[in-house]
């Protein structure tokens, strides 16, 4: 059962590289120059990397003063379509341009996914070591250098690696913000498909990528675990009060003021064009948009809670944690147009369109929240797991007894993300999709045909509705727990 | 194992159930999309077939004129997924490639002629149904406008001018070749390396560096000479002017064209001939804001006045498109990365 569940996990994962040797023809070619693009890609995302961890670190010991509602606050940059952070970044420093902006950009995207992650991780791992430690009089200072920070580091470093690995692949920051500087791995691969056509480049690239990353975890990985011991969950008030920081904050609002300075520059002008595309008179395109979203968004969250239970019923697996710890971030561009093989060769219809967007989504966004959140996770369960099989529980007792009550609030917030990440995706829905058929996919055509204020107004919204979604799926994890 | 996982989880089982209840009731509910028989399939860009784009009002109207078919479309973004998505989808007309994605259509598929003799750009299974003039735009009171290439080297134009990137963008390549057509490869790229202190952004689409230019953020970009109607006409805003340097400029034409695998010749024959008529003509020139093909069809519009321009002012490449044929585009694009990247 178990490698029955791994084969398919591996071929699920998979299937875009699968797809994109068979659209070449199985002949692979790496561009001109790819030395030089691979070197810039990779300092771009190392700097990116350690600057989104430090924004993260900041920005976690705010969110411990803070309630979880202030999380969609920190994911939304995160979520949104990069070109808000972009917009936001050139009116803010109209001159900036070149790497070091693209790495900084990266940073205020993904500084509040990691803030929220280790947030958590404090909240749920060392909540008592470090009241013990207040009450024995330690300073503030020393319990976050000499304790939360050794504790943390090596999921500091999970997470650091998880943000190389996005930036590495990213494709509108570094087109917009590098100036004269724009290169990355998948600038050359859409490249290669939109305009050359060219998919052995693109297969190559892609399967390059994945490779580079899956040997980078490996080698990087004998240093890197999962932080050990009990799982607990402490309130978040009282660890906040101990080391949590106020101006934690600011560093977290950096990100969203950007972003909505960016989607409500002109609201005016953005309601005017709304009405001069008859948005308002043709409110079923808008009404389907919305239903488009909510189907899509909601069978994302679905996919990405069932691939992540598969996970934890073949858990422990060696083979599993080496493959799916350096998956981390598949190429947008493969993994959407690989998802055309479901319902190939047919008409266009509203089911396949949206199951080929949320199975696209699930698996570009698993991956990633795998790197967040459940490696650390189930290798913290996985001493627990060795006693029971050394007690004879069968692997279903251990799966169902043990695993099971102690993901459940994971996997209802995975999900909720997943679903909150699916309403601003227009990468993926652009691809599979056969129509505009969700919000985001419809300010992508306002902003393509000169309505770009319009465009702001219908992302902002779509961001509300969606982290409406990721609060319906906390809810709803709440409840089940309970 | 699964069974036993959910057995001793019945309240999650329950949650799942009813979200996949919901689900599946939208996705039962939901109308089939085509009705085979009448179905004529289009597979076009997003913004044609957006509720504000022209394709909605030309379906109407088709389907009026001829109530035996139901026209349906399909969207994809640009002419490389054009192509892709037409090898996934049952496609009978594809409907938006410019002049780089037909070249690319032509050596990658095989397509069916249209048959129709003498229109304006297009060959024997390319038809193409709207162009617009490329060229620099502006907003007036902001900058001195550029007289011509050399005048966008000058400081006072440092960090103004959004570009494309022609890696990804039709326009950004359609100014790449512009440049090494009027100057020579050499003088081309030289150019680019002198420019690079002006360049406020490269963007990956023409919308995005749109953007960027409407918000102010960049003084100039390169773009449609179109575009100055869409401002002056939908929002009342006169202050967008269009850049008419001496020499030619370069024009972006649109194509449509039947798949070879369709099984509806006579009915994609109809529509394309349909895409010419002069209402349709106004409707795309109306809603897409490029001009037609037909310049009768502009007659008494603001588009007549703007063409009128062109005959003054514009010695354009309008009347014969860049010859994207003769360049080696992956060669053009490794000297444009190392002049600019």
């Amino acid at each position: 059962m178990r490698r029955a569940l791994l084969t398919f996990l591996f071929i699920l994962f998979f299937m875009p590289y699968f797809f994109a040797l068979f659209v070449a023809r199985f002949q692979l070619q790496l561009p001109d120059g790819f030395l030089v693009l691979l070197s810039r890609s990779v300092a771009q995302a190392t700097v990116s990397a350690g600057l989104a961890t430090f924004l993260g670190i900041g920005g976690a010991l705010g969110l411990l003063r803070r309630s979880k509602n202030w999380e969609a606050v920190a994911i939304a940059p995160a979520v949104v379509p990069a070109i808000a952070i972009v917009f936001g970044f050139m009116t803010f420093f109209p001159s900036w341009r070149g790497w070091f902006v693209v790495a900084v950009a990266h940073a205020l995207v993904s500084g509040g996914l990691i803030a929220v992650v280790l947030s958590r991780i404090v909240q749920g791992s060392l909540g008592s070591s470090l009241e013990l430690a207040w009450v024995e009089g330690a300073s503030r200072i020393d319990i976050l250098v000499r304790g939360v920070l050794p504790a943390i580091r090596k999921d500091v470093f999970r997470l650091a690696i998880s943000v190389f690995a996005a930036s590495l692949t990213s494709f509108s920051i570094p087109m917009l913000l590098g100036g004269t500087q724009a290169a990355s791995l998948e600038i050359a691969i859409l490249q290669s498909i939109r305009l050359d056509g060219k998919w052995d480049v693109a297969a190559a690239l892609s399967i390059f990528q994945i490779l580079f990353l899956l040997s980078l975890v490996l080698v990087l990985g004998r240093t890197n675990g999962p932080i050990k011991g009990r799982a607990e969950s402490y309130g978040r008030t009282e660890i906040g009060q101990v080391i949590g920081s106020d101006s934690g904050v600011v560093l977290l609002l950096m990100a969203p003021i950007l972003v909505l300075t960016a989607l409500l520059w002109s609201p005016l002008s953005g309601i005017e064009q709304l009405v001069s595309a008859r948005l308002f008179e043709n409110t079923d395109f808008l009404f389907l948009a919305i239903r488009g979203s909510f189907v899509t968004s909601t069978l994302a969250g679905i996919f990405a809670a069932v691939i992540l239970l598969a996970f934890v019923a073949a858990y422990p697996s060696q083979r599993l944690r080496h493959w799916i710890s350096g998956y981390i971030a598949p190429s947008t561009a493969i993994t959407g147009f690989s998802t055309l093989i479901f319902g190939w060769g047919s008409d266009s219809s509203f089911v396949i369109d949206s199951f080929r967007i949320s199975i696209g989504a699930a698996l570009v966004f698993v991956p990633v929240l795998w790197r967040l959140r459940w490696e650390q996770l189930l290798g913290r369960l996985e001493g627990q797991v060795r006693v029971a099989e050394t007690l004879g529980a069968t692997h279903p007792m251990i799966v169902t007894h043990i695993l099971y009550p102690q993901i459940l609030d994971s996997l209802f917030w995975s999900a909720g993300l997943v679903s909150f990440w699916t309403w601003g995706d227009y990468a993926i829905g652009s691809i599979a999709a056969s129509r505009s058929m969700t919000t985001a996919l419809v300010a992508k055509g306002l902003l393509e045909s000169y309505r770009l204020e319009a465009a702001s107004l219908l992302i902002f919204a779509t961001l509300v509705l969606g982290s409406v979604s990721y609060r319906f799926f906390l809810l709803g994890g709440s409840r089940v727990a309970r | 194992m699964l069974a036993q996982i959910f057995k001793n989880s019945n309240r999650l089982y329950f949650a799942v159930a009813i979200a996949g209840i919901v689900i599946v009731g939208f996705l039962i509910f939901s109308k089939p999309d085509q009705d085979d028989k009448r179905a004529l399939r289009i597979l076009a860009y997003s913004s044609f077939v957006s509720s504000w784009g022209p394709g909605p009002v030309i379906a109407e109207m088709f389907e009026k004129r001829y109530p035996e078919i139901k026209v349906t479309f399909t969207q994809a973004d640009d002419a490389g997924l054009l192509l892709a998505k037409m090898r996934s989808f049952r496609v009978d007309i594809v409907l938006g490639f410019d002049q780089l994605g037909r070249q690319l259509a032509k050596k990658s598929e095989r397509w069916t002629p249209h048959d129709i003799s003498g229109s304006r750009y297009s060959d024997e299974d390319f038809l193409a149904f709207d162009w617009a003039p490329l060229g620099f735009l502006y907003r007036e009171g902001e900058i001195e406008p550029p007289k011509n290439f050399e005048d966008l080297l000058s400081a006072r134009f440092a960090g103004t001018i959004a570009l494309q990137d022609p890696r990804s963008s039709s326009p950004g390549f359609q100014m790449m070749s512009w440049l090494v057509d009027e100057m020579g490869e050499r003088e081309a790229f030289d150019f680019l390396r002198k420019l690079k202190p002006n360049v406020h952004s490269m963007s990956g689409s023409w919308s995005q560096a749109y953007g960027l230019f409407t918000r102010g953020l960049a003084k100039i970009t390169f773009g449609y000479m179109t575009s100055v109607l869409y401002h002056r006409l939908t929002e009342k805003d006169d202050r967008y002017r269009f850049v008419t340097f001496s020499l030619p400029h370069p024009v972006q034409v649109e194509y449509a064209a039947i798949s070879k695998s369709t099984q509806n010749v006579d009915r994609a024959k109809l529509f394309m001939n349909f895409l010419l008529e002069p209402e349709t003509q106004r409707v795309i020139m109306n809603k897409n804001w490029m001009f037609p093909i037909d310049p009768a069809t502009a007659e008494g519009t603001e588009f007549e006045i703007l063409m009128k321009q062109l005959g003054d002012n514009l010695q354009m490449k309008a009347r014969s498109p860049l010859p994207f044929e003769k360049f080696d585009a992956d060669a053009l694009l490794k000297r444009w990365g190392e002049a600019v990247l």
